[in-house]
């Protein structure tokens, strides 16, 4: 069995932590490190009461995570209770991603490392969001002019928001996709049908919750984070399912905002990766909205082998060639082709020149 | 180049390494019992040191630290791959290790009594370790102090003693049957060797032990007799507090169970520049513990 596989098996719970050796141990350690999984680990082997079975060194490394997630969670609930009482204007702030997750108490919030804080504002409001960031400590950390110009042109969010004292990160986002891409959408609507957890605080509605993960997952341009947007996925859809009883509400709201193919995709995935059962309706719904994607089957393939990524250095040919396509594919998504060249010409440049400019340290 | 591996079990974590450089492997097998390595197996950490690579260009005579792929630092000179290992080596456990109290300190003990050293780099603490380790101390670690936060006893992460510019002469010349590893010069820490650790460590390194005794040394080469003055607790506390890497992370359990080593445990300052005097300083606090 690879590590993946065996990762897989502990998400889908066909594998116990009970049932892995030292060596699978060390294996499935070290992927969790590179895919963000270690808080998951020490989450499932508190609950199957696994510690004193396991090797030291490996329950050492997964309280440690442990400790890590929960003092980054503490620092971003603070930030979030700063910025919510910070808010002269007003703004209707909406979460996104891990922040959402945390805010509305989702069962995958538990083990979910995260990067950054996401959020959502409308278009229009973006000038007082930045302003509200800037009077609560946050500044954009972005000194490069092209990169400052190629956010605030053409993506779906402005460039990085950094703390000047904690350095949290916040990325505020005015859509789910770049203004770039022809599917962009409008981000009232995740706005109108989110849930207001406290004044002007929102969270996305659960289906919105999961569409946007599978854009996310499908418009990504970076895959060691790949699995885990997948499960996080998986988490959150049997939850709903079995909050719910069936998916139907959630297709037709992933129709009704023109991305029932990424919500596709990901089912797909999740039925191929992680073994999930499809309904009829499902398989339907995916048959139907793939139907014409003929690169589908391709993308579909890099996917597979990206998910099953093994530790970087272990990475094969097919790994780097499957991330190149996806990451071109997800470029295109992104811009038109006339403009990927031209700012894939504009990176390239600016690569090479900081290659000459990059000073070396020891360490 | 084939890459060669080695496993190192040092505890508790063990280290597997991988590396083109023929050095870095031979360079092992100077500072680690051979007890301790071994040719195949697994390990918690998989680090290499090799060639970096810039779009598939190798960049001869340059080396990058990796762990899994995955690299922490930037690169620097293939002549001091050795000495980026052994410094990744300590990355690993600050960053993944760190359900302990990581306390920026050397730590030596005679049998499962201990004195911690702590300093900011440069203040004499890894020397004036290794010359303990020379005078029948057992080492626990003479970079990260490993302090558990269930019983405050300290777990010994026995590894190579690093050692910087003049340190290098004055411990050869003490001791001058000390084993030395390669040395690398002009890094950011200066020249770098490192020391092996004695044979009473490595066969102790599973056994931890109680901070008894405090000490803040600081190397001045102006002073002619030692100057020692003994700090409150709540002085030692926030010196220690200065040093500890990750006790933001571990919050007010560590940072409980450090106000209480401090005042239990007495703590001093000592300024000095010839070693045996501290090194008599440190006798002396050790047999006044009873």
């Amino acid at each position: 069995m690879t590590t993946s596989n065996l990762l897989i098996a502990l998400v889908t719970k066909k594998k116990s932590t009970l049932q892995l050796d030292r060596s699978e141990w060390c294996d499935v350690v070290a992927l969790s490190r590179q895919l963000g999984f270690l808080p998951f680990l020490y989450h499932i082997s508190r609950e199957e009461n696994t510690f004193s079975l396991m090797p030291k060194s490996v329950a050492s490394q997964l309280k440690s995570a442990y400790y890590e997630l929960l003092k980054q969670h503490d620092s971003i609930n603070w930030h979030l209770a700063q910025l919510r009482k910070n808010n002269p204007s007003s703004l209707k702030i909406t979460l996104l991603k891990g922040a959402a997750y945390i805010a509305a108490g989702k069962r995958n919030a538990a083990y979910r490392l995260l990067s950054d804080i996401d959020l959502l504002v409308e278009r229009k409001f973006l000038n007082d969001a930045e302003f509200w960031l800037f009077i609560n400590g946050f500044a954009v950390s972005v000194s490069d002019e092209y990169d400052d110009y190629y956010y605030r042109q053409w993506m779906h969010e402005l460039p990085p928001f950094v703390n000047s004292k904690s350095g949290l990160i916040v990325d505020l986002h005015h859509n789910l996709l770049p203004i770039s891409s022809k599917r962009h959408i409008n981000a009232s609507l995740i706005v109108d049908s989110g849930i207001e957890l406290e004044d002007n605080f929102i969270v996305p509605s659960d289906e919105d919750l999961i569409i946007h993960s599978a854009v996310h997952l499908i418009q990504d341009s970076v895959f060691d984070r790949s699995l885990r947007d997948l499960c996080d996925q998986y988490w959150l859809l049997t939850d709903y399912i079995e909050q719910n009883i069936t998916s139907e509400q959630l297709i037709d709201r992933a129709i009704k905002l023109a991305l029932g193919t990424d919500l596709a995709k990901s089912f797909s995935l999740m039925s191929e990766v992680l073994n999930l059962p499809l309904t009829d309706e499902e398989s339907d719904f995916v048959k139907q909205s793939l139907r014409r994607k003929r690169l589908w089957a391709l993308e579909k393939k890099c996917y597979i082998i990206m998910l099953h990524q093994p530790v970087k250095s272990e990475w094969r040919v097919k790994h780097h060639v499957a991330s190149l396509y996806l990451f071109v594919k997800s470029h295109l998504i992104k811009m038109p082709v006339k403009l990927l060249i031209k700012h894939a010409g504009m990176k390239s440049y600016k690569r090479i020149i900081g290659l000459f400019k990059k000073q070396e340290k020891g360490s | 180049m084939s890459s060669n591996s080695c496993v190192v079990r040092t505890s508790p974590f063990s280290f597997k390494v991988s590396s083109r450089f023929p050095s870095v492997i031979k360079n092992l097998s100077t500072l680690y019992p051979d007890s301790l390595l071994s040719s195949c197996g697994t390990a918690d950490f998989n680090v290499s040191i090799d060639m970096p690579y810039v779009s598939t260009i190798p960049l001869f005579r340059r080396a990058l630290f990796t762990l899994d792929g995955f690299a922490p630092f930037t690169r620097g000179p293939s002549n001091h791959s050795h000495a980026l290992l052994e410094w990744g080596m300590n990355w690993c456990v600050s960053k993944y290790g760190a359900d302990r109290l990581i306390i920026h300190a050397a730590c030596v003990a005679k049998k499962h009594k201990a004195i911690l050293l702590s300093g900011d780099s440069g203040s004499g603490k890894s020397t004036l370790s290794c010359a303990l380790m020379n005078e029948s101390y057992r080492l626990l670690t003479d970079e990260l102090t490993l302090v558990n936060l269930e019983d405050s006893s300290v777990t010994p992460f026995v590894r190579p003693i690093s050692l910087k510019d003049k340190a290098i002469d004055v411990i050869q010349r003490r001791y001058p049957f000390a084993e030395m590893g390669l040395v690398a010069h002009n890094t950011h820490k200066g020249t770098v060797s490192h020391c092996r650790p004695s044979d009473l460590s490595w066969s102790t390194m599973m056994e931890p032990a109680e901070i008894r005794g405090i000490v803040f040394p600081k190397y001045s080469a102006s002073t002619t007799d030692i100057e020692v003055s003994r700090i409150s607790s709540l002085d030692s506390f926030t010196k220690l507090l200065e040093q500890a890497f990750n006790i933001h992370i571990l919050g007010s359990k560590a940072i409980h169970m450090l106000q209480q080593i401090c005042e239990r445990t007495p703590a001093y300052e000592i300024t000095y520049s010839d070693t045996q005097q501290a090194i008599d300083f440190v006798n002396e606090l050790y047999e006044s513990d009873n």
